[in-house]
Order: C-alpha cells, then structure tokens, then sequence
C-alpha cells in the first residue's frame, strides 16, 4: 500500500513530462495539427507534419516540397517554416534557413504558450544559423 | 567476231560492277539514314505544363475548389452505383466517391486508391476515407494538364512500352494491319504479290500490301508520296530497319508512332495517346472492344472516327473483331460479348487551353534556359503553381466585367482596339501564381497586359507612400502616423518641367486631413503633400523594397503614380503588404523534369523580410478602411463581406483603371483600360473592381476567412478628449492604431468596452 503514492507520483510525473515535452517530430506535429480548429491550418500543419516524415527519412526534396506546399495552404504556419528551415539548414542554404526560421520564431511567439516547445526548437536552430 | 562479243562482256562486267557499286553505295547511304534516327530519340514530344495538384481536407468547400469540375476535367468517368475503379468517380448522396489514379509528387509515387469525400450540408468536406475506411487527414488529386508546348508539328503522343500495351489491343492492330508481321522480314512477299494480282486486274489501285515496318518507314522517313521510286526505296529500307532491331523494337516505335486522329489543331499519334484521347484511359486499360476500335482507326482516323462516322466507327470495330475471332485470337463469347457492346468513346474532350497568356510567360521564361527546340521536343514536364480553377473563375470575371461594363456604357466598345482586362492572383506569402489573365481573347491579341504592359498605377501606388510615411525607415522612426494631418489645400510645386499642381479627383479641398482620411479617400492633395513630407528617396527606397524594378525619378508627382508599371509588378508590391512585410520571389513554376522524370530544375521558395509585421499591417489597415469606407466600397456593395484590404487606382484622362484587394491568403490585382490609351470615362471602382468582387465571391465567397490578426507592436488608442495635444498631433478623437511607441502622448488605451461604446456612437 505504501507504493500507491510513489507510483501515483510517477504516473503524474511521466504526464506532466508529456504535457511539457511533447513529441516533436512528425508525430507530434500531427498532435498539433489534430488539436487545430482551424481546417485549413490543421491541413496545413499535416503538410509540414509529412515534410518532416520525409526529412527524417532522408528525402530532402520531397521534404521541401511538402513544407512548400503547406506554406500554400497557410503561408503563416510557423511549423511549416520549422520544417523547411532545417531542410534548408541541412542542404546547406543557410541564409535562407536563416530566413525561414525567423518567419517560424515569429510565428510560434505569436501563437504563444502553447508552441512553446516549438519555439525552443527553432531558437535553437536560429543560434546555430548566425 | 570475237571482239565484239568480248566488248559487249566487259560493257555488261562494268555497268555491274557499276551498278552494284553505286548499290551498296545507296545501300550505305540508306542503313545510315534508317539508324541515324532510329538509334537516336525516336519521337518529339512537346513539353507538358502542369498546374498545381488539388490538396483536398475536412473543411475544405468542394463546391467553391471545383472538385467535380477538376474530377471531369481530368478525364475521370462518372459511374453510378458505389462499385468505383481507378479513373472513375460516382457522386453519392453526401459523399463523392473517386478512384484516385497513381502519380508522382514530391519525389514520390502515389499509390492512388479509392478514396470517399464525405460532405456534409454546407458542401464541405467532412472526412476523407480510404477503401479501408480509414479516415485520411488529407489527400491530393493529381495535377491537371494546363497546355503542351508544341512546335510547327502540332502533335500529342504518350509514350508506351509494349510491355504495357494489353495484348489484345497488339493483337487487333497485327491482325487487321500485317497478320504475318512476325515472320516477315520487312516486306511481305506473298502480299505485294497478291496485292498487285489484285491491282492488275482491277486496272488501278486497290489493295495495298504495306507491313507495320514499311508504314513506319514512311511516316519517320519518307513523305506520302505514291511513286515506284519511293515504294522501292521503303522496301529496302524496311528490309535494314528489320536487319538491325527486333521485331519487338520496331512494334514498340510503330504503336507510339501511328497517327490515331485530331484533338481541334492538334494530331493524336500513337496508341497511349488515343486511348486517353477516346476512352480517358491508360493503354494497359483497354477493354477488346475498345482495341479493336483503335486497331479499325488505323486505315482512316478520320474515316471512321468514332465521333463523325460512329456507325462506321462500329462497322469497322466489328471488322477487326471479326478476323481475330477467325484466327482465333478470340473466342466466339468474347467475339459476341465485343460485338454487343456499344461504340463508348468519351466526350470529346475540348480544346480549351484555359490560361493561354500564362502559358506563353512560361514558355518564353523557360525557352530562355532550356531554348524552343528542346521545349517542343524533348517531352519535358514542367510543374506550375497554378490554379486551373481559379484560372477559370479569372478568365470568367474578367469577361464578364469587361461585357458589363460596354453594356453599361456603349461608348466604350470597340472593334479596332477593344476594351482590355488583366488580372492576375497570387499566393502572398509564396509568391506562387495562381492565375493569370493576359487580355480579353487570346485568339485575338496576345499581347500580355498582366506582364507586358506598362501603364501608370496612379492612385494604386499611394499605399506605396503610406508604408514609407509609416515604416520606421532608415532613422528607425517613422516619419508619420495613421493619424498624422495632412493640409488638403490647393499646392503648386515648381520644378524643372514647370510647375505641377495636383487635384483631388472632385475639385474639392478638405482642409485638413488625417493620412488615414486620405488614403481611404484616395485624396490626390494630401498624398502628394505626404510624399513631399516623406521625400521622394525614400518613397523610391519604399518601392524597391516592395519590389518595383523599373525607373522611378525622385519627382513631386512620383507620389501619386505617374511612373509606368505592370500589372505584375504591381501585384508583387502589394503582396508585401499581404505578406505582412515578406517580399516573396514570384513563381510560376516549381520543377521542370525531363523525359525520364529527373529533375532539370528545381525553383524553390524565396523570400525576403523588408518590412515589420506591425508596419505592413498599419498600411493593410489603411486598405481596409478603403473596402469599409473609402472608394472601395463598391467591393461591400457586391456582396463581399469578409476581411478585406483594397486599393482603386486611376490614371489622368481615365486612361487606366485598377483595383487590388487581398485576404491574408490570397492577393488579386486587376487592370482594365485600352491598348491605344483611350479613356475609359470611368474610374478604377467602377470599371475593375467589379472584376475583383466578382472573382472572390466565386474563389472564396462572400466570407468564412480568417481576419488581418494585429501582430505585437501595435497599439490601438482613442483620445483623451480632456487632452489638447491628441487634437494638435492631428488625432481628432477617433480609435487610431499606431507602432508602439509612436502613440500619441495624451491618450487613453482603449478597452473592449470603451470600444463598444466608440463603435455604438459612430452608429447612432
């Protein structure tokens, strides 16, 4: 009995880590996208979440393509320009990676607490890139 | 008497050795011809121009994205019932169900499936299925075909591997044309001789004993001509030809090759391309019936073209049916099956290139890099930004304006030089060309108003002004502010030209006004004291970094638009401002691959930051205040009701009229006036802004999109009426934004409550 709280605790634990430190690859952007009410924004944030698929499998020119192409969809998503900054970071354009993860820090500042996480990330690649 | 004989012998030794000489010389002569082409790049194919593939997901308007339209368009087959193939699409109470075809996107291949779009009352797509009932968070259609580039050879050809050709279809074609085709060896002897035992007893020409080699000869190498000459010398060249490929090689080149009909202009040649042309399907697709129509086409496309002549087309059909039955191709079910079914070609498909201005851009942009001949030639595939239903709707508005408009004011037609239209709509963000109007008829001008014409902007130019008074510019404080007074008196500025005295557009001055007051207005007196204000520099620094590349001369009259711009460069500058701030490089295409589907060239996003959210968004405020307001007001009059930001512009003499309005996501710029500089009589609200109206009430609807968001950075603050000093900085009391910072230093920040109560006054 003496366990119940030690374990309540750790179940508590684990989901405040999962709250404050949700996934942030593809999957997690899908999270995002899902808890999105805006459709086209939520489509657009699906976009960037296969943009990231394929840059973690390695296809950068599809990833590119993909963050492109939910830029069409929503040219403020600031996931969209996340993603397309680090494949622009990776094949080595980084002024225009540059760029793209400024529009992505904005974004996210604008969007607030609940991208915080997000916004770490691409203040981390901004320091990288200048 | 020997000697003559031995002369005569050596006479008959020489001619031979002669003839045999200049024989394997002709011989030489033709082997090289025959292999030059045939070992090379075997057909021309023109370049096919792409426009943007359909991203369909919850939410989405099917009506208003034209998913039927685009469904039809692409050649999917309606069906009824639920049972849906690949290719066809059948419209279900509150879904459509289609069967989505492979392609390639991205890198990627698509798979294709059947896939549901569930509707819900509104038209909007609710969810999307797989065949497994799988809910899809989106999916895309492939793109649509928007032109071909063709050279002086107005052909269309999808090539096919034999392979991929059903073999029925293969069948059908040998067993009408050359039944012994495999066991020839290029000419078919016991033909040409029955052939002219047929002839000569008719005493003219009535059978023909050609072999698919010897047809192939003729078309790739020889012309129609019917002379012994050329008959011989496609018997022996079909005799090399067969010598040096295989049978299977040649069959491959003669299925692509074959000329299969007419789409208006342009010839069908090939067996991929007809049956796309006839049946909207791919080769390997074909049902018998369906082949042995093609296979029946071969002696007279025209003759028995299942459109003009379909009982002949049937006759025909039945023919081939027949002899593969009687060689026992096929078996008498399938024969009777075959013969019951009815000649099902597809609707004609039409003609209608449906951006024909965008398509010409894109081919001189691209003949510069890649020049005409490999264009027309090489099967390149280029992959657009467009939007072929947007570019629909823009082909629509803009004629339909321009008719209304001579409607309304029959002084305005013309038969030399007809009222002209452009438009053009543009993604702001991206820069991504959406669709493009170039003029009233291609068929008539193809003189591209959107990107060729150089015209003055006039009033269209005086946001440029306001984001120079307002942006922080290179002293990092803004010259003025939204509520900064400007005298609307009567000025006179003297120059090197003389002296310039500017006019409002009704004679009147209003003493003094706010920049807000006269930008809404579009009051020419104050924007041009403004621009003095400011300085032409750095309105001429403004311009550059919004992105206007032609000359500008630092000039009192710059303000007010007088340097000439197009239509293009107008909209570019403008989605700056859309952008909030971002100057994007404008595309209107994405990739270009070659034959074999590796990439050429790659045109990726580009942009550049050369305005602050908050500045940009100051200006955008402007412009709404125009549509809610100002001279714009026209667009809320016509029905639209959502957010919206908009300028009129028109030129002395109304020699030009314009109008550009943008959503956050979408920028339209419209220009309507006459090629020679006639006036229009008419102003830029009245003659282009009805096009505008027209296109987003088709494109988006009256409303449903999201707001101009105010970014951080600005403040929205209304007077303090104890305080004097709001009234001296010209901020008479009404609820202003400004940069922070920049506010005035009386004032009051405005709550939502004291907003209501500003918002019920100025209405009661």
């Amino acid at each position: 009995m003496a366990r119940v709280p030690v374990i309540l605790a750790a179940l508590l634990w684990v989901a405040c880590v999962g709250v404050l430190r949700p996934s942030s690859g593809p999957e997690g952007l899908r999270a995002v996208a899902e808890r999105t009410p805006d459709p086209t924004r939520r489509a657009s944030i699906h976009l960037a979440a296969r943009a990231e698929d394929a840059r973690l499998r390695g296809d950068l020119e599809a990833a590119r393509v993909r963050a492109e192409q939910a830029l069409r969809l929503d040219g403020r998503n600031p996931y969209a320009y996340l993603v397309l900054a680090e494949v622009l970071a990776e094949t080595g354009d980084r002024e225009a990676a540059l760029r793209a993860v400024l529009e992505a820090e904005a974004g996210f500042r604008v969007e607030g607490v609940t991208a915080r996480h997000w916004c770490e990330r691409a203040v981390r690649l901004r320091e990288d890139l200048e | 008497m020997r000697r003559p004989i031995l002369l005569a012998a050596f006479g008959g030794v020489l001619v031979l050795a002669v003839g045999l000489v200049s024989g394997v010389g002709l011989l030489r002569r033709l082997d090289t011809r025959v292999e030059a082409r045939f070992s090379g790049r075997l057909f021309s194919i023109p370049s096919t121009v792409y426009a943007a593939p359909l991203v369909l997901y919850p939410g989405l308007d099917v009506r208003r994205a034209g998913l039927l339209e685009r469904l039809e368009r692409l050649r999917y087959r309606p069906v009824s019932g639920t049972d849906v193939h690949l290719g066809e699409f059948a419209r279900l109470p509150s879904r459509i169900r289609f069967g989505r075809r492979a392609f390639r996107f991205a890198s990627r291949d698509d798979p294709g499936g059947v896939i549901d779009v569930l509707l819900d009352r509104s038209g909007r797509i609710e969810a999307l299925q797989d065949a497994a009932r799988r809910e899809l968070p989106l999916t895309e259609l492939e793109p649509e075909v928007l032109g071909e580039l063709h050279g002086a050879a107005r052909a269309d050809r999808r090539l096919v591997r034999l392979e991929d050709v059903s073999p029925v279809l293969v069948d059908a074609v040998l067993a009408i044309e050359d039944h012994r085709f495999f066991d020839h060896p290029g000419v078919d002897v016991r033909r040409v001789l029955g052939a002219m035992w047929a002839n000569l007893r008719a005493g003219r020409i009535v059978q023909g004993a050609s072999t698919l080699t010897q047809q192939l000869v003729k078309n790739f190498y020889l012309g129609p001509e019917r002379t012994v000459r050329r008959k011989l010398r496609e018997a022996v060249m079909a005799c090399l030809l067969e010598r040096r490929h295989t049978k299977e090689e040649i069959l491959e080149a003669y299925l692509n090759e074959v000329y299969l009909g007419q789409r208006g202009s342009v010839a069908i040649h090939g067996v991929g391309e007809a049956a796309f042309h006839y049946f909207a399907k791919r080769i390997g697709e074909l049902t018998l019936s369906e082949g042995a129509l093609l296979a029946g086409l071969i002696k007279g496309p025209n003759l028995y073209s299942p459109y003009t002549a379909p009982a002949a087309a049937r006759a025909r059909r039945d023919l081939v049916l027949g002899v593969l039955e009687e060689r026992g191709s096929i078996s008498e079910e399938e024969y009777q099956q075959a013969l019951a079914e009815p000649v099902g070609v597809e609707e004609r498909p039409q003609e209608e290139n449906p951006a024909p201005y965008f398509v010409e851009h894109l081919r001189q942009d691209l003949a510069r890099v890649y020049g005409d001949e490999i264009l027309e030639t090489e099967g390149l595939a280029i992959y657009t930004t467009f939007d072929p239903q947007l570019q629909r709707l823009a082909n629509r508005s803009v004629r339909a304006g321009l008719e209304r408009l001579e409607t309304r004011f029959p002084e305005l037609r013309s038969e030399e030089s007809p009222l002209q239209g452009a438009l053009v709509a543009l993604v702001p963000r991206t820069g991504e060309i959406l669709a493009l109007v170039g003029g009233r008829d291609y068929s008539t001008s193809q003189f591209n108003r959107a990107t060729q014409a150089h015209r003055q902007p006039g009033s269209v130019f005086k946001p440029v002004v306001a984001l120079a008074a307002v942006s922080r510019g290179p002293e990092g404080v803004p010259s003025h502010t939204l509520a900064s007074a400007l005298l609307d008196e009567p000025l006179t500025v003297e120059g090197p030209g003389g002296a310039w005295s500017p006019a409002n557009y009704d004679g009147e001055f209003r003493g003094s006004v706010t920049l807000r007051e006269a930008i809404e207005q579009s009051l020419n007196v104050p924007v041009a004291r403004l621009g003095l204000e400011v300085g032409p520099e750095r309105i001429i620094e403004t311009a550059r970094e919004m992105g206007f590349e032609g000359p500008l001369q630092p000039v009192p009259s710059l303000a007010l638009g007088v340097f000439e711009m197009t239509l293009l460069e107008v909209a570019r500058a403008y989605a700056v401002l859309a952008a909030d701030g971002v100057r994007p490089i404008l595309r209107t295409y994405r990739e270009v691959r070659d034959a074999q589907a590796q990439v050429l060239e790659r045109k990726p996003l580009r942009f550049e930051r050369v305005f602050q959210p908050e500045e940009t968004y100051l200006v955008t405020s402007l412009l709404e205040g125009v549509v809610e307001r100002g001279t714009g007001r026209g667009l809320r009059r016509l029905g639209i009701r959502g957010p919206v930001a908009g300028k009129t512009g028109t030129t002395s003499g109304f020699r030009d009229a314009w109008f550009v309005a943008y959503l956050p996501d979408l920028l339209v710029a419209t220009w309507v006036g006459f090629d020679d500089g006639r006036s229009l009589s008419v102003p830029g609200a009245v003659a282009a802004l009805p096009i505008v109206a027209d296109f987003l009430l088709a494109a988006r609807g009256p409303e449903g999109w999201s707001p101009f968001a105010p970014p951080p950075g600005v403040v929205r603050v209304a007077a303090d009426p104890a305080a004097g000093r709001a009234e001296e900085s010209g901020f008479a009391g009404e609820p202003e934004i400004f940069l922070a910072g920049t506010e005035p230093e009386h004032r009051v920040v405005e709550t939502p409550v004291k907003r209501a109560l500003s918002w019920l006054r100025n209405r009661l």
